[in-house]
């Protein structure tokens, strides 16, 4: 298992970062080049969404990325502190997105989680 | 990062050169651009993407907002995609049925619509309704 935690504070200009950390990890694991692009957009939409969320509710704490690969499976897990009913932000094209790029999404709350199978 | 915008008249049509990544830190930039040159009167708009290697929907929704008022005005947006990882942002979110898109600037300058290759229906987050 191998992995990395990556903490932002809830600025635009920090979604790039997420982007660049998740992509090198996909890539030093072994996701095909497509795969990159996915986890490329859906990361800066699921970070970007938890962005949004943070200002949306004037929150200043840090929004968490945990990468981990476990197995086959290679898990991004944004956690953002937006649950204390915050103002409706206009996500619904983002999280379509996240749906269509990544395997497998959930969502629980403020915490977003997208997976990717590695090749055997 | 910076976004690097650059317009320019070429053909009729006010071309806006786009370059980098567009995120939710960078599309203002884009938004100021597209915003300055609708706003100078320009109705016939091609945003030429060759040089940006991502787009999230925060930049589709700045090009969503200026085919709105692009149209209102009579006039047309084209856009230039060649990278695939950037069209198929639009595929999935249907808005290649919405804007036209194209793979090379001259061929948005000769008005060809449609020749970026058509989506799979099945990929589209919208299902086809655009």
């Amino acid at each position: 298992m191998s992995g990395a935690t990556l903490t932002i504070p809830p600025l635009a200009e920090h979604v790039r970062v997420a982007r660049v950390v998740a992509v090198a990890a996909a890539r030093r694991i072994g996701l095909a080049p497509e795969q990159l692009d996915d986890v490329r957009l859906a990361v800066g939409e699921a970070v970007s969404r938890a962005v949004s969320r943070h200002l949306a509710g004037n929150l200043v704490r840090d929004i968490s990325i945990d990468i981990t690969e476990v197995g086959s499976e290679f898990t991004i897990v944004i956690t953002d502190h937006g649950d204390a009913g915050l103002p409706e932000t206009d996500d619904g094209v983002a999280l379509a997105l996240i749906r269509a790029l990544a395997p497998q999404m959930q969502l629980h709350g403020s915490v977003l989680t997208v997976s990717w199978a590695t090749a055997a | 990062m910076e976004l690097d915008v650059t317009t320019r008249q070429e053909s009729g049509c006010t071309v806006v050169a786009v370059a980098g990544e567009v995120d939710v830190y960078t599309a203002p930039t884009l938004d100021q651009a597209l915003s300055a040159t609708i706003a100078d009167g320009c109705t016939c708009v091609v945003v030429d993407l060759t040089g940006v290697d991502f787009l999230d929907s925060t930049g589709l929704s700045v090009l969503v907002k200026a085919l709105k008022r692009i149209r209102e005005a009579d006039g047309s947006l084209d856009v230039v995609v060649s990278a695939d990882r950037v069209a198929k942002v639009f595929r999935l979110t249907g808005l290649d049925k919405v804007i036209p898109l194209h793979a090379a600037l001259v061929d948005a300058l000769e008005g060809d619509r449609a020749d970026v290759p058509a989506a799979n229906d099945d990929e589209s987050i919208t299902g086809g309704e655009a």
